[in-house]
């Protein structure tokens, strides 16, 4: 396990540096127009999905077929993605909320949604993933979009129908620290759902 | 303690094209067997569903020591595989390729890794991606080779690279298999090479294996019988394994060849190839 993480650490560094350092620019750019705390979801999402692109280029340079010949279990091929991803969000989220503090102590200004853009990013990031992941996974390389296309519909779709129905329950805007939280612990357990369901049902790797 | 480092019974693999029928074979210890076959015959299926790489309909696999169709993480250890082309991440060095797979194989050399690095004169901290064919072939034999496998697999791994590391690659599997506890499988359409260091043949053709022999006996055994037209008929249908029709009469593939010379003195017996039996198998009839 600990050889495929270093293996995806080499493999992501340079993709993930030349990330960071465009949604730094971007975020900052845009914190100026919007409020700063944008730039947590503008970092911790493009970090995240730098992880699950490691699925297609594994496939791609057949890294994934000769994985399957090494002394390592298929679970813990398909287990190493997932913790790989949720490193990454975490960093993603840290280093948002960092570079938001930063521009709020040069603008010496403050900010009171950096919690509902912390929250947001975390279900964002898992309810992406949960679906890019396996789709990435099952998907041959060409048809990659089409798992990125359905997670962000999806993750879009499953926020909506979540906010809807903890309306019925609350006053979501009153709440929004509780709405974020329990849509956050949804998050957690799809994504949670999804990678137990990868590890089960994923045989083929070729 | 078996006498084979892999056996393969009635191995099935269905796909909507093609069928991978009950493959049997296996690859005795200290010896090469040379998997032979033409494109989409279906030797890259066999290896692939022999390793777990695709699920298999039904059949048992045993590799090394191996319970049934149990291909533990410490029999993993002892596996090297070569595919036909660079698996390897292409952004890694040799260097961080020997980090990474040091923290996955527990028998891991580096000290054996390095040395096949610099006899290969391979750049240590140059990224893979431009590396030459050739390059990328040799580092996945280092690879192979650095892990006390004691069962290589190759799969096409010598197609497409010249004669030169060709013939180096032969010659370190050749070295391989002097321990007799190692063995070797090597699928190939390259016969000549297969000819150089297999010890046994298998031969697949349409998802079928349809000899498994000796490379001696296939060399010194069989043999190609040519007669004209209309000598043809006097064959015994018995003797014929399979034949084809050229300009100047027919072309018989036949076993037993010393017997062959006695029964038909007339007829002009040649010795063989193991190419020229593939192409008695593929393109002949019977």
């Amino acid at each position: 396990m600990k050889g495929l993480l270093l293996k995806d650490f080499y493999t992501t560094k340079a993709n993930i540096f030349v990330a960071l350092l465009s949604c730094v620019v971007m975020a900052i750019g845009l914190s100026f127009v919007i409020s700063p705390s944008v730039v947590i979801i503008l970092i911790a999402i493009p970090l995240s999905m730098t992880v699950s692109s490691t699925i297609i280029s594994d496939k791609k340079n057949k890294w994934t077929q000769f994985a399957v010949t090494l002394p390592v279990s298929k679970k813990q091929i398909i287990s190493s993605k997932y913790i790989a991803y949720l490193f990454w969000t975490i960093i993603g989220i840290f280093v948002g909320t960092l570079m938001c503090y930063i521009i709020l102590k040069v603008a010496n200004s403050t900010d009171s949604n950096i919690n509902i853009f912390t929250g947001f990013s975390i279900i964002i990031a898992l309810l992406s993933g949960s679906i890019i992941m396996p789709c990435n996974f099952v998907l041959p390389e060409e048809k990659s979009i089409i798992g990125t296309i359905l997670a962000y519909s999806l993750t879009s779709g499953i926020l909506a129908l979540s906010i809807f129905a903890l309306n019925q329950i609350f006053n979501v805007r009153d709440n929004m620290t509780q709405t974020l939280i329990i849509c956050s612990v949804i998050s957690f357990v799809i994504f949670i759902i999804s990678w137990i369901t990868s590890v089960k049902k994923i045989k083929n790797f070729n | 303690m078996s006498d084979y480092s892999l056996k393969v019974e009635n191995l099935s693999k269905k796909f909507d094209d093609f069928l991978l029928d009950k493959v049997s074979f296996y690859v005795p210890k200290g010896n090469i067997v040379g998997l032979i076959g033409e494109n989409g015959a279906g030797k890259s299926t066999t290896i692939n569903a022999m390793l777990d790489i695709i699920e298999r309909d039904s059949g048992n696999v045993y590799i090394l020591d191996s319970e049934k169709n149990k291909i533990s993480n410490s029999i993993r250890e002892k596996i090297g595989v070569v595919f036909d082309e660079n698996n390897f991440p292409e952004d890694l060095t040799p260097q961080k390729l020997n980090n990474v797979l040091k923290a996955i194989y527990f028998n891991w050399e580096e000290k054996k890794f390095s040395e096949f690095i610099e006899k290969f004169n391979l750049p240590k901290n140059k990224k893979i991606k431009n590396f030459s064919r050739g390059m990328k072939m040799k580092l996945s034999i280092s690879v192979a080779l650095s892990h006390k496998a004691e069962l290589l697999v190759l799969d096409e791994a010598t197609s497409g690279l010249d004669p030169i590391v060709r013939d180096d690659i032969l010659d370190i599997l050749l070295d391989f298999v002097q321990d007799e506890k190692n063995s070797i499988l090597i699928s190939s359409h390259i016969t000549s090479d297969l000819e150089k260091v297999a010890d046994y043949i298998v031969f697949i053709h349409k998802g079928k294996v349809i000899f498994e022999e000796t490379k001696d006996n296939l060399i010194y055994n069989y043999g190609i019988m040519k007669c004209k037209t209309k000598e043809f008929d006097s064959v015994d249908k018995k003797d014929i394994i399979r034949f084809r029709k050229m300009d100047y009469g027919y072309e018989i593939l036949i076993k037993n060849k010393n017997e062959m010379e006695r029964k038909y003195p007339n007829f002009v017996m040649d010795n063989i190839k193991i190419e020229d039996i593939m192409l008695m198998y593929v393109k002949g009839e019977m």
